[in-house]
């Protein structure tokens, strides 16, 4: 499936992650219609897209999204230890 | 009360039966807005929506139950169909951030990662994965190898590893069932 590139409608560290999902991991970024937000689809069609927060938010935002990623099968961070 | 910062994940879901399973993407997006204030994340797809917000609590039960309420709230005031919650957990907010910091794919061993965890050559561990009934069971096997969970092979070494100094020519006991 195309998958659009994130850009600067995300901040810097939710982008790091969609490029690293799209790129290594199969999932599918689409940019928002008129004042929407962005989706992230998983690789995993059973899953549900995920929302993508346009501005800068807090560190409990980031973390709720993260959690959401990886419960529905993306993988971050992608190094192992 | 001390109170701490609690992750809360609601998943609602049609009742069984149930006609329009759609959920409209603009309803989707008032609920993200709704939930900015709470750090909330929303996924929405056709068949359920889930949201993953936070809220200070006592206790995780009490995080549970001021949340779920609240996402229900705030999805019918967003427009979200009501269906029923079939999932409503809290994890204190410390304790998710330290999951996610930790990779979430296991760390894998190849045959020469293997070799060097039990002190053998790399055709020694083909023998003992092809001989051994105790050698665990690959997790995957490619063309250019099998891949073993790294915390079956380290155990494997604990198991099979005798008590006291090796041997100087023989550094294993894995060694000296070679010959």
């Amino acid at each position: 499936m195309e998958t659009d590139r994130p850009g600067d409608e995300i901040p810097k560290d939710y982008r790091r992650v969609v490029r690293y999902l799209i790129d290594n991991e199969d999932w599918v970024y689409r940019k928002p219609h008129g004042n929407g937000y962005p989706r992230l689809l998983p690789s995993d069609s059973a899953q549900k897209p995920i929302k993508v927060p346009k501005t800068p938010s807090s560190q409990r935002t980031y973390g709720n999204w993260l959690a959401e990623i990886r419960r529905k099968g993306g993988h971050w961070p992608p190094e192992r230890k | 009360m001390h109170m701490d910062w609690y992750s809360i994940h609601v998943e609602e879901r049609p009742a069984a039966g149930a006609v329009d399973l759609t959920v409209d993407e603009h309803a989707a997006d008032a609920l993200m807005e709704l939930l900015a204030e709470h750090d909330g994340i929303v996924s929405a797809g056709t068949g359920g929506w889930d949201a993953t917000f936070s809220l200070q609590a006592s206790s995780a039960w009490e995080a549970v139950l001021l949340g779920a309420p609240l996402a229900d709230k705030l999805a019918a005031k967003a427009g979200m169909p009501s269906w029923p919650v079939v999932r409503a957990e809290a994890v204190r907010q410390d304790v998710l951030d330290e999951q996610n910091a930790s990779p979430t794919l296991p760390e894998l061993a190849s045959v020469p990662e293997a070799a060097e965890i039990l002190g053998v050559s790399s055709q020694r561990v083909r023998e003992l994965a092809a001989t051994n009934a105790s050698f665990p069971e690959p997790m995957y096997e490619l063309r250019t190898g099998k891949l073993w969970l790294r915390a079956a092979i380290d155990a494997f070494a604990t198991r099979t590893r005798k008590p006291g100094r090796p041997p100087k020519a023989m550094s294993t006991p894995l060694l000296a069932n070679r010959a």
